[in-house]
């Protein structure tokens, strides 16, 4: 079911705590709030659930207006973080409760609480009590207890934060695949956003209560609409360096006192336009960023030191430095750098200008 | 690795010299000697402890020992020993006892009107202060500190310092010398502390569990029945428990509101056994306090199971 947030609001006492929000989740698709912790994205959720009334605004489900709607009668399935399981039922109990409330006959509840664990492969664990099962069982248990009524809509509260790295990763895999598989809208909250890249059809960034930008994975990525999505997406993050913009030659370059880029040709087109040229921020990836050794003619004024050299696994994660400005690059092992040797930096990828004040993309038209 | 300078034992063991097997085997060795410790330690303490425990409670085992024994005993040999098996003394249970001048009353009513106002308290409190402590503990609104603080107030206050004002209090609503009036009386001085303690077993039930359950399917009043009450099981017991041990034990009450020996309990009637007359039948006098207990051990009994669970609900929640 399509659900559509309209200009939604949620003031707690002084602290408003989501600020005109407006997302449309399309039908059977999988969309992520994503931000850091307190910036809104579980009380979004809360609203969607029926917990928390928005104090402005509107909430679709489909073609109805549900915000005087009490949360049982929204057709909803909710995991929260905690897992929120009734400690004193059985793992049966809890999946079957939301049915048992619904007044369904005995036979059809034990067919499908057996359907839904099949499902999740908790089958053996029916007689136990939550307390009796691992982290990454209770949190399959509380996935059965929200799916077992079929509802229309999945709303998931930071489900993995409570399972160890490794069992994550597999989850969050399980949890797209079964979301495929069912086509369930999917609302997803975390702030984890490698996760939130794996598992999305589509990203909400919230900050402050206040939505970023709303887009697809890749989008996020290559296009983010401003510095706080920039550095937030990715890892590790984007460089960040402050300087100025200045034309030489019908050439466009990136100057601070330390270092001095030249600019690809389309950001020329876009920098026409007015703007505010003095301060800027350029923005690159570690990824995007390439060293190499060989010793070119003008070496002392590009070279950079090689500062710190930290292992990621497949690949290192080196730290470089001219005077004041760093830049961090991933290199692979098979040039390994070391720690005070002078190398060339050359960017193969996008590079990014945001505003020094709003942050703004001043690549992206608006 | 071996350059390094070894480090103390009680220091931590770096990273990168775990690596090392000597190291190993060294903190392993540690590692038992400090679980070995751990283990004679813990033993020890229980010892003591039992023993303490054990000295502590040999009087007041001995003194039940020597109440019950003395009810079934004709006399007893130096006050200590009992002599002659009888069941004189729990004459009481099928006759009145005439006690020098005074007949006095079958106990049967004054059990009936102890049982009264024991259970009357233990349900009013456990349905006023549960539903009060969940508002205490999940609304938030005006007044909701001040109210919790004045419990706390009310509780610590002492009763006798309300007698004379209490008697005022029922005089003009025509409730003395009623066991009404004592009932009323003892519940509205017992719930604050009973609130106050269930309001600890509500806060520490996750407020995700009660919208899980919102979720769910459940309306407020199946929330409470299906989920928050099988959840407070241990803190109900508690309070109920509570609450009827100073229903049955209330003394003070019924010896100042209660004025007809028809109407009074079974402590004021313990009481008259000793007050009335220069010379008391301790046969008597301890039949009767061996009877006035039994009620108290079989509750205990009853709600032992749930009040043990009390340390783990903490855990649980």
């Amino acid at each position: 079911m399509r659900v559509l947030l309209d200009n939604i609001t949620k003031i707690f006492g002084k602290v408003v705590a989501v600020n005109d929000l407006t997302l449309e989740v399309e039908d059977g698709k999988l969309v992520v709030l994503l931000g850091p912790s307190g910036c809104g994205k579980s009380t979004t959720l809360l609203m969607i659930a029926g917990i928390y009334r928005p104090t402005e605004g509107k909430i679709w489900f489909g073609d109805n207006v549900v915000n005087d709607l009490p949360p049982k009668d929204r057709k909803i399935g909710l995991v929260f973080q905690s897992y929120a399981l009734y400690p004193h039922m059985t793992v049966f109990e809890n999946i079957a409760f939301p049915l048992r409330l619904k007044r369904e006959n005995k036979k059809e509840i034990d067919k499908k609480v057996k359907k839904i664990s099949e499902f999740l492969e908790i089958g053996e664990l029916l007689d136990r009590k939550p307390i009796q099962l691992s982290g990454g069982q209770q949190q399959r248990v509380a996935v059965a207890r929200a799916l077992v009524k079929s509802p229309d809509i999945l709303l998931l509260d930071e489900p993995l934060s409570n399972l160890d790295a490794k069992l994550r990763v597999v989850m969050r895999t399980e949890l797209k695949k079964m979301q495929m598989r069912l086509g369930i809208t999917t609302i997803f909250v975390t702030h984890d956003q490698s996760e939130a890249m794996t598992v999305a059809d589509k990203i909400a960034v919230i900050k402050n209560g206040v939505l970023q930008q709303y887009s697809s994975p890749d989008e996020l990525y290559d296009i983010p609409k401003n510095l706080f999505v920039a550095t937030f997406v990715g890892s590790p993050p984007m460089n960040i360096i402050e300087g100025s913009l200045s034309f030489k030659d019908g050439n466009l370059f990136f100057l601070n006192p330390d270092v001095r880029f030249e600019l690809p040709e389309d950001m020329k087109v876009v920098l026409k336009q007015e703007r505010n040229t003095e301060e800027v921020l350029f923005g690159v990836r570690p990824e995007d960023v390439n060293i190499s050794y060989e010793r070119s003619g003008s070496q002392d004024s590009t070279s950079w030191l090689v500062d710190m050299i930290e292992m990621m696994g497949r690949e290192l994660l080196v730290t470089l430095s001219r005077e004041k400005t760093m830049l961090k690059t991933i290199v692979d092992r098979e040039h390994v750098p070391s720690i005070g040797e002078k190398v060339n930096v050359e960017f193969t990828g996008k590079v990014f200008l945001f505003d020094k004040y709003s942050g703004k993309n001043l690549l992206c038209e608006e | 690795m071996k350059g390094q300078t070894p480090r103390g034992a009680t220091q931590v063991i770096p990273k990168r010299a775990i690596y090392s097997l000597k190291r190993k085997k060294k903190k392993e060795r540690r590692a038992q000697e400090v679980r070995g410790e751990a283990v004679t330690f813990s033993r020890r303490n229980e010892i003591i402890s039992t023993i303490i425990m054990t000295i502590i409670s040999i009087p007041i085992f001995l003194s039940y020992l020597w109440l019950f024994l003395s009810s079934f005993s004709a006399k007893m040999w130096h006050g200590l020993i009992p002599l002659k098996f009888t069941l004189h003394n729990w004459r009481f249970l099928w006759q009145p006892i005439k006690f020098g001048a005074v007949m006095h009353t079958s106990i049967w009513p004054i059990t009936l009107n102890t049982l009264l106002l024991a259970l009357a308290v233990t349900i009013s409190e456990v349905l006023v202060s549960t539903l009060s402590g969940y508002a205490l503990s999940r609304f938030r609104f005006k007044g909701r500190v001040m109210i919790q603080g004045m419990t706390m107030l009310l509780h610590a206050f002492p009763g006798v310092a309300l007698l004379i004002a209490i008697y005022y209090v029922l005089y003009t609503m025509r409730l003395l010398d009623t066991l009404w009036g004592v009932m009323l009386v003892k519940i509205s001085l017992e719930i604050p502390m009973s609130t106050n303690i269930i309001k600890g077993f509500f806060d520490n039930i996750p407020w995700d569990i009660e919208w899980s359950s919102f979720v769910d399917g459940c309306n407020r009043w199946q929330t409470w029945r299906y989920v928050i009450l099988p959840l407070l099981k241990p803190g109900i017991a508690a309070i109920s428990l509570f609450s009827f041990l100073s229903g049955w034990g209330e003394f003070l009450y019924i010896y100042t509101f209660i004025f007809t020996s028809k109407k009074q309990t079974l402590a004021t009637f313990l009481n008259s056994l000793i007050g009335e007359f220069k010379f008391v039948d301790y046969g008597l006098l301890s039949a009767v306090a061996t009877f006035y207990m039994i009620p108290t051990l079989l509750f205990f009994i009853f709600t032992q199971k749930a009040l043990l669970q009390m340390s783990f609900g903490g855990r649980k929640a």
